[in-house]
């Protein structure tokens, strides 16, 4: 490829040699360290390419071999110019293309960011504008050392910037520190410090099949069946005295994890017909557009009398490289009319939509962390509904936090008078 | 020392049956679409096919392609 541009800038040339014996003349010419390319038989004769310089090089060999030459093809950047030295427009052209690229390459045009995850490029980019950095700016007015500066100074969670100039992009790199993000999130549990007593109680009824208590009393036991509001685990921690009687309360909030078998009512229903759209592919009006603040220049229209019909519109903005957007909108809308039939689902799609939704809901309660023990769902589909009902036996925690009863002891204390001897 | 340059002997590399490089050689003798005649050092080199081209001949290599049916050496 490299060889074919290099040969196309010098100039060569496409020749025909024909005589007695024109293997001669290749030789001679390897001899004489003339390239030659290309080479094909032409009946008596051969064809060849050779360089402008080994062109003019052929003379004494043509004298020596006595054969004959005959120019057929001139091509390369040489014989361009020539053929069109008189035309001085696509000079001026040219000229003005050079100059022009110049002109226009001493110009940011584009402003990409790196290793950016909680700060947008949109919000950079915006930052970055308040401070007179934005694309279409010349490069002489690019500091990048005041970028940089100025990042870090505005994010404290940026910790390190690179700002560089690369062609026509100016190409930010960021490093942020990843230990804001967990810090963040530590910050939360000290917020609610001031933790109030509470209880914990079912938040249905069940039948207790596991427990672990870590902070409260605990009032039930495996095995046990509960109601929906009774209370699993006290916040209220009694302290006795050596006569085992209750001398006070200590007030925690509870913690525990309790399990216990549930059931659930499972109904789901699906419609048994449907409305099917049909496209009429010769009813469709598009229009075509580019739009500028002040004008629209569109082709095509969206003028229609259809019964039914949607329209799809797709719209981007024109845009140099990855941020400098451009003040023009192009896009195109179409408006498509449709005659809408109702249909009647198959009986065993229909039965498979329902399996669907109950695999669904099923791996749904999975992810919230309820085991489905046991299930008596079936499907029951006639003429005009089909359902899928049943009881589900699952095994689930049911706790929820309530407030702990504060309860206030009756002391009968005896005022002893303090006897003072003396 | 190598062979090639202690004893003249030229070098044909072929590539599948549709390109052979010669190097080491004195001249061509003869070619045409489907036959090519190569001088080397004592030797020649015939090379029988269809449609043959030379893609370039220079001092060193030559590289001959198109579709190869047969290469011989003769005196």
């Amino acid at each position: 490829m490299i060889q074919a541009i290099i040969r196309y800038i010098r100039g060569y040339v496409k020749i025909r040699v024909q005589g007695y014996s024109p293997e001669r003349f290749l030789n001679l010419c390897r001899y004489h360290g003339i390239l030659i390319w290309g080479l094909t038989p032409v009946g008596n004769a051969y064809e060849m390419y050779l360089t402008l310089d080994g062109f003019r090089r052929l003379k004494p060999i043509i004298k020596k071999t006595r054969t004959k030459i005959r120019l057929v093809k001139r091509q390369g950047l040489p014989f361009f110019i020539h053929r069109h030295r008189k035309r001085k427009a696509f000079l001026a052209g040219i000229l003005l293309c050079m100059g022009l690229l110049y002109f226009y390459s001493s110009y940011i045009w584009d402003i990409h960011f790196e290793g950016n995850d909680r700060w947008t490029d949109q919000t950079l980019l915006e930052f970055l504008d308040t401070k007179e950095v934005s694309p279409a700016m010349p490069k002489s007015r690019v500091d990048c050392a005041r970028i940089v500066k100025d990042i870090r100074t505005q994010y404290d969670d940026i910790v390190w910037v690179s700002a560089s100039i690369d062609g026509s992009c100016l190409r930010i790199q960021i490093k942020e520190n990843e230990d804001t993000f967990q810090q963040a999130e530590d910050e939360n549990p000290e917020d609610s410090q001031e933790r109030h007593p509470t209880d914990l109680i079912a938040s249905q009824d069940g039948v207790i099949t596991s427990i672990i208590t870590r902070s409260g009393t605990p009032m039930v036991h495996v095995g046990d069946s509960v109601k929906k509001g009774d209370v699993l685990v006290s916040g209220r921690v009694e302290v006795l005295n050596d006569a085992a009687e209750v001398i006070g309360y200590q007030y925690q909030e509870s913690d525990a994890d309790i399990y216990a078998d549930t059931q659930m009512a499972y109904h789901d229903e699906v419609p048994t017909t449907y409305q099917e759209k049909k496209y009429d592919r010769k009813e469709q009006r598009w229009l075509f557009y580019v739009r500028f603040p002040n004008c629209q220049i569109s082709v095509g229209t969206l003028k229609h009398g259809f019964h039914k019909w949607e329209t799809y519109t797709q719209e981007h903005q024109l845009r140099l490289g990855e941020n400098f957007y451009l003040p023009a909108v192009y896009g195109m809308a179409v408006v498509k009319s449709y005659g809408s039939e109702e249909k009647k689902y198959p009986r065993q799609k229909i039965q498979e939509m329902l399996s669907q939704n109950f695999t669904q809901f099923s791996k749904e309660m999975r992810e919230k962390g309820i085991q489905i023990c046991k299930n008596s769902v079936k499907i029951h589909v006639d003429e005009n509904s089909a359902v899928a009902r049943g009881t589900l036996y699952l095994n689930q925690r049911i706790t929820e936090t309530a407030d702990t009863e504060i309860l206030e002891i009756e002391r009968n204390e005896q005022n002893e008078p303090i006897g003072t001897d003396g | 020392m190598p062979k090639d340059v202690v004893l003249g002997a030229s070098v044909v590399t072929i590539l599948g049956d549709n390109e052979v490089c010669i190097e080491n050689y004195r001249g061509i003798v003869e070619y045409t679409e489907c036959l090519i005649r190569v001088q080397t050092k004592g030797k020649q080199i015939r090379l029988h096919g269809k449609h043959l081209q030379i893609e370039y001949y220079t001092n060193d290599e030559m590289k001959i392609t198109g579709r190869i049916c047969s290469m011989e050496f003769c005196k």
